[in-house]
């Protein structure tokens, strides 16, 4: 998503210094957030969220121009606004590129060991994902890790950040699956998303998983 | 931003149930309505609940098609 700037803002950014050249990095709160996210900020007036899609937005930049951006952006106030230098900059792109620290359908695709237990954290007791006649996860489903849950849940974490959670409805329900040596999957880190900072493990089952796999629905 | 959720019916609950993903519980679309106009990126949680902006008053009515954002 991209944004615009005040024309205070943007006049409190260009009193800021540049992390290169013509654009900064931040790191800041949106308004009504407590979150600190980092974002670009091209020219110190358009506001590209970096939550790993904003090569798209930097792409539309250029070839739309920055006063057809603008045009249609929304406005955004950013607070606690901290620039980051070059280096600062290249850590983050560095700490990006380690497959460890990607989104799990940017990952290869591997075969479960038939003894890992995965949890599907819901607000929904009817999960859509749950296929509870043939005891299974449906096609294209995310989950995380047993033990991204139990450090979840020991550490008291809140899941709908952890797991970058569109909505905050409150998790209610923990689906336990355990898939089959066949079953394939593949694995990652949750990126900030939807306001989210992210950070727990995600498994994604492109072809969800054999029938039987669904051990039990939990409370969280 | 998004401060209203619109309940889908069975129709769109099983096309979207049977697509995938995009984070745990939930699926970005793009929902186009007869009108012709497109809400893009918009999330649908469980395959069930439509988020809506707090200026989009629509029922299920308006709604012709939902499809994944690409």
């Amino acid at each position: 998503m991209y944004y615009k700037l005040s024309t205070l803002q943007e006049k409190e950014l260009l009193n800021k210094p540049e992390t290169g050249m013509g654009y900064q990095v931040v790191e800041a709160t949106k308004q009504n957030s407590y979150t600190l996210q980092k974002y670009l900020v091209l020219n110190s007036e358009i506001v590209i969220e970096m939550d790993a899609n904003e090569s798209i937005y930097i792409k539309k930049v250029i070839n739309e121009g920055t006063i057809a951006i603008k045009a249609s952006a929304d406005f955004v106030t950013l607070s606690s606004i901290y620039v980051l230098n070059e280096k600062q900059f290249r850590n983050v792109v560095s700490e990006r590129k380690n497959e460890h620290e990607k989104g799990a359908i940017e990952n290869p695709v591997v075969n479960a060991d038939g003894e890992e237990i995965f949890v599907r954290l819901s607000a929904f007791d009817n999960d859509r994902r749950v296929d509870k006649i043939n005891k299974c996860l449906r096609p294209g489903s995310f989950t995380t890790t047993m033990d991204d849950y139990l450090k979840c849940k020991s550490s008291n974490d809140d899941p709908v950040e952890r797991y970058a959670l569109p909505s905050n409805y409150k998790i209610q329900f923990a689906f336990h699956i355990q898939p089959r040596k066949a079953d394939t999957l593949q694995r990652g880190i949750v990126q900030p998303a939807n306001e989210k900072r992210g950070g727990g493990k995600e498994a994604y089952f492109d072809k969800g998983t054999a029938q039987g796999t669904f051990l039990k629905q939990a409370s969280y | 931003m998004q401060n209203q959720a619109l309940k889908l019916p069975e129709r769109f609950i099983n096309i979207l149930a049977s697509l995938p993903e995009n984070g745990m519980g939930y699926q970005i679309v793009n929902v186009i309505l007869k009108s012709g106009k497109i809400l893009h990126q918009h999330k649908v949680i469980n395959s069930e609940i439509l988020m809506l902006g707090k200026n989009e008053n629509i029922s299920i009515k308006d709604i012709k098609k939902i499809e994944l954002e690409k």
